[in-house]
């Protein structure tokens, strides 16, 4: 079933009722029923036959209204099977840890970003981290018109941010990365080695795009990262590339 | 040398309006589909599926062939673009991890074919061929070539075209007119003296329609991107898209029926385009 | 009529072309990478936890008129496959979710050519292609086999005395949403019928075969033998449990070729990696053959599933292995095969050559579809 609009509040504050009849709605979709058929204690497999696809769809719709993360196994997942035990289960994981936004990231991200890149803050395409959990980092970088940088590139506009820009965004945001995992030692550098970008809109200043970057591969010293630029929904560009260890920047 | 099928018709909308074969179906008449269709969550499925669902439970009803020597095939068509135009809007709205996996498989073209296969309980086979104008005469071609050749004892050839807010909105930006809301099975299997109607696969070789004067023929033709025609009943006023021949093919019978055709007398039906042609020639039993 | 199997042809992420290809299966080499990695412009944002196989370099964009690269995969094979020949060749050809890289490109660009809205109406995939078509054929996963059926029947009508049959699907970002959110796809590798096995490798490729009538002198020719078909008609993605309309297939294949089950040397299965479909084909196969007389192999853990496509990709490997008398060996981790078959891995398995090999493959609503070459 696709819920309408997400559920803003927070189970722990809404009543088991209202909690109890959301669930069998979602488990009458799955049945192909209406949530009037569907009993509190029905056992969705063998009195309701959901099948399947309608157990997955059961449980995205409950990860989805309620950000409960999905359960871990297949006897996780055969072992919910009423909408009382999927209330309990909704109930008991509520509390898990959400994904980290940006708030939750502030003390974990570098206090002093100037001190990315040996540049200086003049080449330094990050301004905001706006996530970051196990080997992925977003970031956000605002293109302003009166940066020197746009001022310079099609004087007489538009105004298109230079696409080695956003692949240095992403590149620079990958260096980040590196340090965010610890994989870096002090005073150990990344240098980009190679470097593969496509572009698939512009990127028209004023716009502030977002840089999302994993590293893919790691082969003694050598990493390989992947990662693109967006603006909101829209792609802008991917951007594959290999980062070296290096000491310093001589 | 050709040989007859015999062929019986069902009509998968209920009729309620002034025409005896077709229909034009509104949004309202989804729900009812729906209920009608038989087929698990139909309302992902989207219209052409309920629609060819009903054809093949109505027809279910009053089979006597074994489930595993019926097979089924359907036209071709944009009929699955609303489930996928849904699908791809969910993943865009709230991301790939919350799609509802329940709309997956009808986002397939076949699903039109595999949907109405468990209606029939048809366990021979069950696929989707053409999609443009020509194709329901490739399902009656495929349709009788499987008979004769005993991959199944009957096959029912179910012809859909329809319409749905994203294949309405397709057809607006591309210039296109709306397809028309169609439904009709044709049961195909070997010739008896006691069919309604016999069909005639006569496939590619002109030579055959040869032996047909232009007195006893019904052409139906494209010419400037219309429809032109010499059977004298009304079409579905549109655009049927896959279920032209279907079309066709029933425009025939009626005309057949409303003329009081002598008995056993043939006629033959042609449909041509510029690259194209193929044809049927079917007699009142 | 029994007609001749006179050229073959293939994209694959392994090769392209069929010889590269098929080496490469001999070899037991495999193509993988993260879904993330793969270039698509219209992606819905996949996790890149899931492991696809894609064809390295292929050109993804879309024209005007809505060919991408699934057009342009069968294009490729094509060309790989038209030889001069006399008369006029048909073409029945096959695809499963060619028209969704339109359908994400619209849904993002409100100002789409009008074309594109047209190609997205009417089927970009055979519009684009300048072929008088013979047939094009929707069968999910099993669209091409029922191609190949309807070119063995224009053979066996005389309709037809040169045909080729074409099938190719593309990486779709729809196509590897569904299957994730399916539980379907693999976190690692795709190891067709052994215990530790997780699910599908997604992939993409296109196959092509040339169809003609046989020389009178059988100087190595290979044939195509015999076909079976039919439905599960029950659910809309998993198969039957009981495996009884598969089995159906198979024997009414057998049948066919006027062979009796021992007579074949090998099975080219379609062997997904799931748990559900290779548990029950693996039981059909114990079923016919109960002492694993015959060596089974899965070819979707080295190029992984190529929906429409993977059919015809099975009758390939059947032909080859045939003709040269080797069965490319599953991809393996290492766990258990599945009690009661014989799984050819590690390396190629030899058979006799110019045996009747089984292809077999199965779909997305229940088709079933086997084939017999030799």
């Amino acid at each position: 079933m696709l819920p309408d609009h997400q559920t803003n509040e927070l189970p722990a504050a809404v009543d088991d009722a209202v909690l109890l009849k959301r669930i069998c709605e979602f488990v009458a979709d799955a049945a192909d029923c209406s949530p009037e058929q569907v009993g509190a204690d029905d056992d969705i497999y063998q009195a309701l036959h959901v099948d399947s696809l309608g157990a997955m769809a059961i449980f995205i719709d409950i990860s989805y209204e309620f950000r409960v993360p999905e359960p871990d196994s297949d006897t996780e997942f055969a072992a919910l099977n009423t909408p009382t035990k999927l209330l309990a289960y909704v109930r008991a994981r509520s509390s898990f840890t959400p994904e980290p936004t940006l708030q939750t990231i502030a003390q974990r991200i570098p206090t002093d970003l100037s001190a990315l890149s040996p540049y200086g803050d003049a080449f330094r395409f990050i301004e905001s981290v706006l996530l970051y959990d196990s080997n992925r980092v977003v970031t956000e970088m605002t293109w302003r018109l009166e940066n020197p940088l746009i001022m310079a590139h099609f004087r007489a506009g538009p105004h298109v941010v230079p696409g080695t820009l956003l692949s240095e965004q992403v590149a620079q945001s990958a260096l980040l990365l590196a340090r965010l995992e610890g994989i870096l030692a002090p005073g150990e550098h990344l240098m980009l080695t190679q470097l593969r970008s496509e572009f698939r809109a512009p990127a028209e200043a004023p716009v502030a795009t977002q840089a999302e970057v994993r590293f893919r591969a790691t082969v003694r010293g050598h990493f390989g990262f992947g990662g693109f630029c967006r603006i909101g929904e829209t792609e802008v560009a991917r951007v594959k590339g290999i980062a070296s260890r290096a000491l310093g920047y001589e | 040398m050709p040989i007859p099928l015999r062929v019986s018709v069902t009509n998968g909308l209920p009729r309620r309006d002034s025409s005896d074969t077709f229909r034009v179906v509104d949004p309202l008449d989804d729900p009812v589909m729906e209920d009608n269709a038989s087929i698990r969550h139909a309302r992902y499925y989207g219209r052409a599926a309920c629609l060819a669902s009903s054809v093949a439970r109505q027809w279910s009803q009053r089979k006597s062939t074994r489930p595993g020597r019926l097979g089924l095939i359907c036209n071709g068509g944009p009929w699955s673009l609303q489930a996928s135009w849904d699908f791809v809007a969910r993943a865009r709205e709230v991301g790939a991890r919350y799609v509802n996996p329940l709309q997956f498989p009808p986002t397939l073209i076949s699903a039109t074919g595999t949907a109405a296969a468990t209606a029939a309980d048809a366990h021979a086979f069950a696929y989707v061929v053409g999609w443009d104008r020509f194709a329901f005469f490739d399902v009656l071609h495929r349709a009788g070539q499987a008979v004769r050749h005993h991959l199944a004892d009957e096959v029912l050839s179910i012809a859909i075209s329809t319409s749905n807010p994203a294949i309405s909105l397709a057809a607006k930006r591309a210039g296109l007119p709306e397809p028309v809301n169609v439904a009709l099975g044709f049961a195909l299997s070997e010739a008896s003296e006691n069919a309604d109607f016999w069909l005639l696969d006569i496939g590619y070789d002109e030579s055959v329609l040869a032996k047909y004067p232009l007195a006893q023929r019904y052409d139906a033709y494209y010419a400037n991107g219309s429809l032109s025609f010499t059977i004298p009943v009304p079409l579905v006023g549109g655009e049927a898209y896959g279920a032209t021949a279907a079309v066709l093919i029933m425009s025939a019978m009626t005309c057949h029926k409303a003329l009081q055709t002598p008995k056993n007398r043939d006629f033959a039906l042609t449909f041509r385009e510029e690259k194209h042609f193929a044809f049927a020639v079917f007699r009142l039993g | 009529m029994r007609p001749a199997v006179a050229a073959l042809g293939a994209v694959t992420s392994l090769g392209k072309d069929w010889p590269t290809t098929w080496q490469a299966l001999l070899r037991g080499a495999r193509s993988s990478v993260l879904f993330a990695d793969f270039d698509t412009p219209r992606s819905l944002h996949v996790p890149d936890e899931v492991p696809v196989s894609a064809i390295p370099e292929l050109e993804r964009s879309l024209t005007s008129d809505g060919c991408g690269a699934a057009g342009r995969l069968v294009r490729s094979v094509l060309e790989q496959i038209t030889l001069p020949g006399l008369g006029v060749i048909r073409l029945y050809g096959a695809s499963n979710h060619s028209e969704t890289d339109i359908l994400l490109c619209l849904s993002q660009n409100e100002a789409a050519p009008s074309s594109l809205w047209r190609a997205l109406l009417i089927d970009a995939m055979p519009d684009s292609l300048s072929w008088n078509l013979g047939t094009w054929v929707y069968s999910a996963c099993t669209s091409s086999s029922h191609a190949l059926a309807a070119a063995l029947l224009d053979f066996a009508d005389g309709e037809s005395q040169d045909a080729i049959v074409v099938s190719a699907d593309a990486l779709s970002s729809i196509a590897v949403a569904g299957f994730w959110r399916a539980q379907a796809t693999t976190h690692k590798t795709c190891t067709p019928f052994q215990e530790q096995r997780d699910g599908i490798l997604i992939g993409e490729g296109a196959a092509g075969l040339r169809l003609r009538p046989p020389s009178r002198t059988s100087d190595g020719q290979i044939h195509l033998l015999g076909i079976g078909m039919s439905c599960d008609a029950g659910h809309p993605t998993d198969p039957d449990p009981t495996g009884t309309w598969l089995e159906q297939a198979i024997y009414d294949a057998i049948n066919w070729a006027g062979f009796s089950p021992q007579d074949l040397r090998g099975i080219v299965s379609h062997g997904t990696g799931t748990k559900k479909n290779d548990a029950i084909e693996a039981s059909v196969y114990h079923r016919i053959w109960p002492n694993a007389e015959v060596p089974i192999t899965s070819i979707k853990g080295a190029i992984g599933h190529t929906m429409g496509a993977a059919g015809l990709c099975n009758v390939l490997v059947a032909v080859e292995a045939s003709r040269t008398g080797l069965l490319p060996p599953t991809v393996s981790n290492g766990s258990n095969s599945i009690e009661g078959i014989d799984l050819v891995r590690d390396s190629a398995r030899q058979i006799e050559v110019g045996a009747p090999v089984l292809a077999v493959a199965s779909g997305f609503g229940g088709n079933n579809f086997a084939c017999i070459v030799g």
